[in-house]
């Protein structure tokens, strides 16, 4: 039986836009489970985004309900929600963001600091770790404009789930990055969901989508397809990439 | 030149873009021109208050058409031959001789009024003032026994008004007299110069003088007489060197008590608003060096920020001087508006306190607006400015469109010597502290506007600090007496040593003046002179004291006038008795605005100076002062008065100075609000970015606004220090010469915590305070912004 993490009732967003309303998301129902590897896929212009930022507490939905640990993240207060963001969630962007004037490895660290009943020593004990395990810990005094855009996306995983986040998510993190660095957040993203890690990853790039174990397909704010694959190993790519290109297509991406 | 005709081609597309960008940046557009609109509206308001008061003062002169030379004698000094011999004289129009009582005290409300004033009968030139200030009154009712008009100089000096009771002391005995009237006297009436006249009825005049008569004999010290003296036309004389040469020629100068001529009157009358004025300008001159700060901070902020855009903007064939010219004529725009509204603002505010300087000056204003200098003024602020944007923009030049379109990111000010590292325990003031060290160069101009407040802030309480009481004749140079005991007869050396006897038996005397104050020809000119019993009390400045009968010791602007030097000997004369004098050395004193000197007693006494010497007490504290006081004068009752002194400046003079720094602290932080807003505005658009992360890690926008305040706070900490630094080292040296003008030239200034805490905490507070208000909007950022940026 998969155990729920997160799970989104008739979720609505709506922007106002030239005096009437623009709606993104249309009740939308979804779920997320423990150690699941879940890919949103979609136009440009979908609502992707913002999904993922309704769903992980960055944003207010309109209408509907996210449940997350039996409570409503929507109705949530400004503080609860921000407790709830650095430590129940990890936040991947496509822009890396990293704060320019904190070091890769304070970058890292500051959110752990936030949590106010670890000690100091053990969030620099797992920023280390973390570091290393990204590959960057060579560099973690450097700036992140001193680093390379891989290099620093790496340290925005790190960032990420520093606070062993439920949940963590990506919207398209591969999206600014070529192809070898590509891989390597991927691989990373696959081994952090192989120790158990729920992941939920936005992105249109089939690449990285086949990384999932279920797929689901956004089109004008409703979710109008879901995939599941059989667990991703290495090696497995071409054969994911036929299976997904063929639900796409069906589904006339 | 290229671009003056960049700036009239492009000026459609500047007036286009120009209109975008001030909508766009509203923020410091508006900030701009709120901070001319302070600027200008205190500027004219200050200057045209100082105006209408100096205007007041010379149209008053005209209205009463004061003579040119003003003289007392004692009756029976002026005589009859010194009279015709003046009238004579060729350089002479008009002479006016007029007779007075002599009042040596007046009492009103326990406040005692110890200069020499005249009684008069009301005449023809009498003019009494309207209650509200707007002018003169048209009638002059009849006095009735009892009633007086006195000038307000004198009501400002003892904190008296219209209906009140005052008790004058002549040779004739007490009289008391109900205020009935505001006397209109320009060339007395200032609260700054001693000599006051009064007008009592025709009824009290005869019974007063017939009282004195009866007293004395020969030498009447009661009854005096003034001559005016309107000097002729073709005399090309100036009233001073006029004054010295019909002296030097007849010596009706040196006959008299005292002398004024109608300059110096008008000098004396409205040096205080000169003073006050000069250093609000002062100050208001460090503000427009902070919005040129701010201008320019502001400009670069804004370039660092639009880099990319500049390029695209070159790329698409616009030249440098047309984006210059975008900022020059935005913010000269800005400025413009400011300006005008500030000025548009100020008018009526300069007329509604027109007549701010009454209490001093004791004239009227006539409300007039100096605007050639408001125009020298505006014309030199838009030039700054230009010159400002101008050197601010120079960095566009640099900008080359495809290092700005390839993303060529701004650089990172990084310094990892200052680089503390991030703590848990502080983390929000360690990340704040990172900010700041991080972009150090965007609070450059902090550190500059927080280091002039802070600085001005501090030089004002040095000021308020001198001019308080106690420290105000420590800044003179003298140590201010808590105990003063006027003399009923000449005191001996037995009376000085029984009174220190009485004085030590209850508190140790700290140290002791005995001396009187008389105006003495000094090189033919009237000037205060003290003749002091042991003149070694009075601290130096430079030389030694007199010592022999023949030395002199005098203040150093008397010097400067007279161009004289230490070792150079002048001449001094009292009632037509003259004698040499060798000046030994230079005294800090403020009496008769520095225009004056110290001779030892023995040496005035060669002259036939016989006055009675006052006595004057430092005690070690003052706990027991008005016991010691009662004790004396039950004492020696028949030999002397005693009373405590309490301040030694007029409450008139504390009360400007009050109200000059509670504009200054309000002015500082008003300032601070501003500048602090339009900082946080700029430093928020360029961390936006920063700002959506860090929510986005759980950071609360408490925390954030809390990060940004601190920042703030330490920028302003840092400022000023700067400026308490600068303040210890400057601000003796430009208040000494600021005041050069009111007889203080040497500041003693002690800087105590206060003085040191208050500005700094005032500033400090402020930009916590505003930089936390000013990031409310810290909480408006969705995380969402950072994907569609
Ligand atoms: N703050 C906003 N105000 C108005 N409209 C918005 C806002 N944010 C998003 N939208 C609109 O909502 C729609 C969905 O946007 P969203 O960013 O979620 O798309 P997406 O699927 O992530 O696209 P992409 O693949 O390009 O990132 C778009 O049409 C966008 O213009
Ligand atoms: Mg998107």
């Amino acid at each position: 039986m998969k155990q729920t993490i997160l799970s989104a009732r008739g979720l609505c967003k709506s922007f106002a836009h030239n005096g009437g309303q623009l709606h993104v998301l249309s009740h939308i129902d979804i779920d997320l489970y423990e150690g699941e590897f879940t890919v949103i896929m979609g136009a440009s212009g979908s609502g992707k985004s913002t999904l993922l930022y309704a769903l992980s507490g960055m944003d207010r939905a309109t209408a509907g309900e996210v449940l997350y640990g039996g409570r409503d993240i929507v109705k949530m207060k400004e503080k609860e929600l921000a407790k709830l963001r650095h430590s129940d969630f990890g936040f991947i962007f496509q822009q890396m963001h990293l704060v320019s004037n904190l070091t890769l490895f304070e970058n890292v660290a500051v959110p752990g600091y936030l949590d106010k009943k670890r000690p100091a020593a053990k969030v620099r004990e797992r920023t280390q770790q973390l570091l290393e395990k990204m590959s960057v810990s060579h560099i973690k005094d450097h700036l992140p404009s001193q680093v390379s855009g891989g290099e620093q996306q790496r340290c925005a995983v790190a960032r990420a789930v520093i606070n062993n986040p439920k949940a963590l998510f990506a919207d398209e993190p591969t999206g600014a990055l070529n192809r070898k660095n590509t891989t390597d957040v991927l691989n990373l993203l696959t081994e952090l969901n192989r120790e158990g890690q729920s992941v939920l990853m936005v992105t249109h790039d089939l690449r990285s989508a086949i990384r999932g174990k279920r797929i689901l397909y956004l089109e004008d704010g409703k979710i109008i397809g879901e995939l599941t694959l059989p667990d991703y190993k290495a090696g497995d790519e071409k054969s994911r990439e036929t299976q997904v290109n063929a639900w796409l297509t069906s589904l006339e991406w | 030149m290229a671009y003056l005709v960049g700036m009239v081609g492009g000026a459609m597309e500047i007036l286009t873009l120009l209109r975008a960008n001030i909508r766009h940046k509203k923020g410091s557009f508006l900030s701009v021109a709120l901070l001319t609109l302070i600027i200008a509206a205190s500027a004219v308001t200050i200057l045209g208050i100082k105006e209408s008061a100096f205007q007041g003062v010379y149209a008053s002169h005209e209205r009463m058409a004061t003579p040119d030379l003003w003289i007392e004698y004692y009756a029976y000094k002026l005589t009859d031959d010194m009279i015709s011999e003046v009238k004579n004289d060729k350089r002479v129009k008009t002479v006016k001789v007029g007779d007075y009582l002599i009042a040596g005290k007046g009492i009103m409300n326990g406040n005692e009024y110890t200069n020499m004033t005249m009684m008069m009968e009301a005449d023809a030139g009498t003019i009494l003032l309207k209650d509200d200030l707007s002018g003169v009154r048209d009638d002059v009712p009849k006095l009735k026994k009892g009633e007086i008009y006195v000038p307000q100089g004198l009501l400002s000096n003892v904190q008296g008004e219209v209906g009140q009771k005052i008790t004058l002391t002549t040779l004739g005995g007490e009289y008391e007299f109900t205020v009935k009237g505001v006397l209109f006297d320009p060339y007395l009436g200032a609260a700054v110069i001693g000599w006051k006249r009064y007008c009592i009825s025709e009824e009290d005049y005869k019974e007063i003088q017939t009282r004195i008569a009866q007293q004395e004999t020969e030498e009447l010290h009661g009854i005096g007489k003034y001559m005016e003296i309107i000097k002729s036309d073709d005399c090309p004389l100036t009233l001073a060197q006029f004054r010295r040469q019909l002296n030097k020629d007849t010596g009706v100068v040196d006959m008299g008590v005292g002398s004024l001529t109608r300059d110096m009157s008008i000098y004396y009358t409205t040096l205080f608003p000169q003073i006050i004025s000069s250093i609000l300008m002062v100050f208001i001159m460090l503000l427009l060096a902070i919005v040129l700060i701010v201008t320019v901070h502001s400009i670069s902020m804004e370039v660092e920020s639009n880099y990319v855009t500049f390029g695209v903007l070159k790329a698409q064939g616009f030249g440098t001087g047309r984006i210059r010219a975008l900022f020059m004529a935005q913010y000269l725009l800005a400025e413009f508006l400011g300006a005008i509204l500030g000025i548009a603002i100020s008018i009526p505010l300069a007329a509604a306190l027109a007549n701010m300087f009454f209490a001093i000056i004791a004239v009227p204003a006539v409300l007039s607006v100096p605007f050639w200098l408001i125009a020298i003024l505006l014309a030199i602020l838009f030039v700054l400015s230009a010159v400002s944007v101008f050197l601010a923009t120079v960095k566009i030049k640099r900008i080359s469109p495809v290092r700005a379109i390839s993303g060529a990111k701004e650089e990172i000010y990084f310094d990892s010597r200052l680089n503390l590292p991030i703590s848990k325990k502080m983390l929000s003031a360690s990340l704040a502290f990172r900010q700041f060290t991080s972009a150090k160069r965007r609070y450059l101009g902090i550190f500059a506007i927080v280091g002039i407040l802070v600085f001005f802030m501090m030089t004002i309480n040095v000021l308020s600090h001198t001019v308080n009481s106690k420290s105000a004749s420590e800044s003179m140079g003298l140590v201010a007496t808590e105990i003063d005991v006027s003399p009923k007869r000449q005191l001996t050396e037995e009376d000085f040593a029984e009174i220190e006897k009485e004085i030590g038996r209850h508190v140790k005397i700290e140290k002791k003046y005995y001396y009187t104050s008389s105006y003495f020809s000094f090189e033919g000119e009237q000037i205060m002179c003290q003749p002091y019993k042991d003149p070694s009390v009075l601290p130096l400045l430079k030389g030694r004291a007199p010592m022999y009968e023949n030395e002199i010791a005098v203040s150093p602007i008397l010097l400067d006038e007279f161009g004289l030097e230490i070792g150079d000997e002048v001449i001094i004369g009292w009632e037509g008795e003259k004698g040499r004098y060798l000046i030994t050395g230079t005294f800090q004193l403020m009496n008769d605005a520095g225009r004056c000197f110290v001779v030892s007693y023995e040496g005035a006494s060669k002259l036939g100076y016989d006055q009675w010497m006052w006595g004057c007490y430092s005690l070690e504290n003052d706990e027991e002062t008005e016991e010691v006081v009662d004790l004396l004068n039950q004492k020696f009752a028949d030999v002397i008065e005693a009373r405590a002194n309490e301040s030694m400046m007029d409450e008139a003079y504390q009360v400007v100075i009050l109200f000059m720094q509670i504009i200054i602290y309000a002015f500082s932080l008003l300032f601070s609000l501003i500048v602090v807003h339009m900082v946080c505005a700029k430093a928020f658009v360029q961390e936006r970015m920063d700002i959506g992360v860090y929510k986005a890690i759980g950071f609360t926008a408490g925390k954030l606004r809390l990060q940004f305040a601190v920042r703030f706070l330490t920028a302003a900490a840092i400022g000023s220090c700067l400026g308490a630094a600068a303040s210890y080292a400057f601000s003796a040296r430009i208040l000494g010469m600021l005041l050069y003008g009111v007889g203080i030239t040497s500041f003693k200034t002690t800087f105590g915590l206060l003085t040191f805490l208050l500005p700094v905490s005032v500033v400090c507070a402020g930009f916590f305070v505003f930089a936390y208000l000013s990031s409310r909007k810290v909480k408006e950022v969705e995380v969402r912004e950072l994907v569609q940026s």
